[in-house]
């Protein structure tokens, strides 16, 4: 048990390694002076001394192995430095970005799993047609990009029908477009691995008990059919939010909406490496711990999975396979 | 005794897709009384659980039933008929009244027919739960009964594991739990102890019976007769969705009338002597045309391969001392056995005992931890496999599923031709083992069961070697088929002077098929000795066990 809780810290400390590393690196292989941008940008014509200043300010006249041990010490410290481009402390910057960011994940992965879940269950009740149709909907789901996902919401429900605001503004209604941007998609994929597993369950031995029992066609569903249907999307729901925080930036954007997600572009497009590993290091941080809660979430869904060797193999009366334990 | 029968069954049909299409089952008609048991037997696909589950309305999506009369405790389970004289049967509502409540299901491997991610508690109270006014504390009190009432050690702690935490003894008791927790009159048992060991098996077996002396009705489904004849009444025998023959149990399989009732009594390999055939002697659809130029050959070639052989030993496979450790337990533990020139040696013995393990030790597949292995004199385990290689033909094997040793995307013909080397004696291998040639362009997938075990033979034949290693060879055919595959094995062995290393936990098989038998228990060999001395007269405690817990088919003469 200690020795799977280590593995599982020293992973995640290299993730945040590897993440803060190759942001590093990634960012001066985009063209343009760090100076310049720290000044304001191309357009602003700092003179020479000024920008000199600003290297040795900051340091950029140094060697980047240099530049690179002393921004890994300070990160070590809990420094995320200062942003270029706000000249304000990253983390603050992050703090007050987070929430909104952070909400509109929530949400959209909470729509996603009912969407997803609703829909394996009613298309696994009906007939083949049934089957057919959700099948149908949760590719052309998983295959819509955001953008236009976006733009096809905007123009329908804020142009044409005028129910939504276009821009998100604060309060309940500004949500709803951003989140069924982002939750649609991840339905898509959500949806078609629980149908299978749905299936799956249904067509159980255990099922058939279930039924002989006198169990209802709700019974079976509710108590036996559901749990087995989630398992995967549980599993699933870590790699969810990975793929919904990168979602976010593109969503952010289009819906003007202030978040992570947007101050990442911002940050690049700005050449602000500060922020830019700053907003990076807090997702892959998010990324690290989600994967960690459905893991214990999937352990609780499925007991299975927490007995020793975890092949579902008994304890008390272990049989011997032809290729246990021989290697 | 009460003369109404619970469940009354005439000219039942039962079929899948359109109403008028071919049935699965095809007027069949019985009764069932209290404190009785009628058994359905037959092999695989001749309609037995399709029988049983259109008394609770479970056959399937798609299926049809028709019948003279379905009554389930005096009351028609048929519902309105259309034209057609089909029914849809009673509503939803109407099954779950009788489900649980009236008849009780028990399946085959409750691992699989227990929910798996819950508590059996649950799964037990589930069935109080929908068909008793039992409050939630009442009814946690009643499973515990339940659990002692079908002898589950320690109750209290077991009712909260999940069947995959229970060994498949208990949780197949569980299982009975759930489906008797009711107190149904009418119990249905579908290849109740099919997958279990043969002393848990028999456990079970008690269990059932202590049920049906209680007064409780029992459908007892299985393909094993000799469990059949422990514990029915009266038998009705299945073949393709028809009742062949039925009657009182000791009539139907002590004196069969129809052809293949026979066939199946004769099938059973437990007290027929050595060399005796078990199948008839040649069914058309297994056997190919008689002796042709190629099979010839091999027979020629048979006893040249053994004069080539340079030691002539009379032992093939020395084992000596070999032991194997897992973790914290010895799966193997100090075995040394002998398998002679030309003959057969038995191991038996239940899932766990160490038979895989020592026949993955003698392939050198698994190095032991301690003791040696010599294949015709020569020395091969413990050895470096550069030297075993060029010896490897000389060592055969046949696994219980051929299915998974064969790759899927290559036909017959060239997993042979692979494993002689040689695409010229395809056809050769194809009829020593029975198979018409047309089979070498089918791939395994197309084969049925008896199909693919025959190939596995005749591709642990092509390399030529004087000993096969069979595991578990026949243990997941039908009986009829079973008998078939082991009167291939006699064949062979007498056609090409074969050794065989024969492991099963069949006790029946392991008596007619060995001359000298090793009986496994807890990675240990506890008895050795010629096959008529350990049968007649086993000497230690454990293979007495074993014995008196295997069932046995009465014979008459």
């Amino acid at each position: 048990m200690a020795g799977r809780v280590g593995v599982r810290v020293l992973g995640g400390v290299f993730v945040l390694w590897a993440a803060a590393t190759l942001t590093f690196f990634g960012l001066r292989l985009i063209p343009g002076d760090p100076a310049q941008a720290i000044l304001g940008g191309p357009g602003s014509q700092a003179s020479a001394e000024a920008l000199a200043a600003v290297r040795a300010e900051y340091g950029l006249d140094q060697s980047i192995w240099v530049q690179y041990v002393q921004y890994l010490g300070r990160l070590i410290t809990g420094d995320l430095g200062s942003s270029y481009s706000l000249r304000m402390p990253v983390a603050e910057v992050i703090g007050a970005q987070i929430g909104g960011t952070l909400l509109l994940a929530a949400l959209s992965l909470a729509v996603a799993w009912a969407i997803a879940l609703g829909l394996a269950t009613w298309s696994t009740r009906g007939g083949r047609v049934a089957g057919a149709v959700a099948s149908g909907l949760e590719i052309v789901a998983a295959a819509v990009p955001h953008f236009w996902l976006a733009t096809v919401l905007v123009l329908v429900f804020s142009t044409t029908l005028r129910w939504l605001p276009a821009v998100s503004t604060p309060g309940p209604a500004g949500l709803v477009l951003p989140v069924v941007t982002l939750a649609l998609p991840l339905a898509g994929f959500l949806g078609q691995v629980m149908r299978e597993s749905v299936l799956d369950a249904l067509a159980s031995p255990f099922v058939v008990s279930a039924r002989a029992r006198g169990e209802t066609e709700s019974g079976v569903r509710w108590r036996h059919v559901l749990r087995h249907g989630a398992l995967p999307g549980i599993a699933l729901s870590g790699w969810a939010f990975g793929w919904l925080i990168s979602g976010a930036v593109v969503v952010e954007t289009i819906f003007a909406r202030p978040g992570l997600g947007r101050t990442l572009l911002n940050a690049v497009q700005l050449r602000d490496v500060p922020l830019v590993i700053g907003v990076v290091l807090v997702v892959a941080l998010g990324y690290v711990l989600m994967t960690v809660l459905t893991d214990a979430a999937s352990r609780l869904a499925d007991p299975r999975l927490a007995q020793p060797g975890a092949t579902g193999r008994r304890v008390a009366d272990p049989v011997l396979t032809p290729s246990g334990g021989s290697r | 005794m009460n003369d109404a029968p619970l469940v009354r069954v005439e000219n039942l049909r039962v079929g899948f897709g359109a109403p008028g299409g071919p049935a699965v089952v095809d007027g069949v008609s019985f009764e069932l009384h209290a404190g009785r048991t009628v058994a359905l037997v037959g092999e695989s696909g001749s309609g037995k659980s399709v029988t049983a589950r259109s008394l609770v309305g479970l056959v399937g999506a798609g299926s049809w039933v028709a019948a003279g009369a379905l009554d389930v405790g005096g009351a028609s389970v048929l519902g309105p008929a259309d034209r057609g004289g089909r029914t849809r049967g009673p509503s939803a509502a109407a099954w779950r009244r009788i489900r649980g409540r009236q008849i009780g299901l028990v399946l085959q491997d409750a691992l699989v027919s227990l929910d798996p991610l819950r508590p059996i508690e649950r799964e037990i109270g589930d069935a109080l739960r929908l068909n008793t006014p039992l409050s939630a504390a009442a009814r946690r009190t009643r499973v515990l009964e339940l659990l002692e009432a079908v002898g589950m050690p320690e109750p209290a702690e077991r009712m909260r594991q999940r069947s995959g935490e229970l060994s498949g003894g208990l949780r197949q008791r569980a299982l009975i739990a759930s489906a008797i927790a009711a107190d149904p009159p009418v119990l249905i048992a579908d290849e109740p102890t099919t997958a279990l060991d043969s002393t848990v098996q028999a456990r079970i077996l008690e269990l059932l019976e202590s049920i049906t002396a209680r007064g409780t009705a029992l459908l007892f489904i299985s393909h094993d007769l000799a469990v059949v004849s422990r514990l029915a009444d009266e038998v009705l025998v299945m073949r393709g969705g028809r009742v062949v023959e039925s009657g009182p149990t000791e009539a139907v399989l002590g004196d069969p009338q129809h052809e293949y009732t026979r066939a199946l009594v004769r099938a059973v390999p437990t007290g027929v002597a050595r060399g005796i055939r078990l199948s008839a002697p040649r069914p058309a659809a297994a056997m190919p045309p008689p002796a042709s130029a190629s099979n010839q050959d091999s027979r020629e070639t048979a006893p040249e391969s053994a004069h080539d052989d340079p030691s002539r030993q009379r032992v093939v496979l020395d084992v000596r001392g070999v032991s194997k450790r897992f973790a914290r337990r010895m799966a193997v533990d100090d075995v040394s056995l002998q398998v002679p020139r030309g003959g057969t040696l038995g191991v038996v013995g239940q899932s766990g005992s160490g038979k895989t393990t020592l026949a993955r030790i003698i392939l050198g597949l698994t190095p032991p931890d301690a003791g040696s292995v010599l294949l015709e004199g020569g020395a091969w385990v413990p050895a470096p496999e550069r030297v075993r290689r060029p010896r490897r033909p000389r060592l055969g094997a046949v696994y219980q599923d051929a299915l998974s040793s064969f790759d899927p995307r290559l036909t017959v013909g060239q997993i042979l031709a692979d494993a002689a080397g040689d695409r010229s004696r395809v056809t050769e291998l194809l009829d020593d083992v029975g198979l018409a040639g047309q089979v070498a362009d089918a791939r395994p997938l197309d084969l049925s069961g008896g199909q693919r075990q025959r190939v596995s033979i005749a591709r642990a034949l092509a390399p030529r070697p004087g000993l096969i290693i069979c595991d578990e060879p026949v243990s997941a055919l039908d009986v009829t088929i079973q008998a078939q595959v082991l009167d291939l094995f006699d064949e062979l062995q007498e056609r090409h002077g074969l050794s065989y290393l024969f492991i099963s936990h069949d006790l029946g098989v392991i008596q007619h098929m060995s001359d000298t038998i090793a009986v496994m228990h807890d990675g240990r060999v506890v008895e050795q000795g010629s096959a008529a001395e350990v049968f007649s007269n086993p000497q230690s405690p454990y293979t007495q066990s074993l014995l008196a817990a295997a069932p046995r088919l009465g014979r008459s003469a």
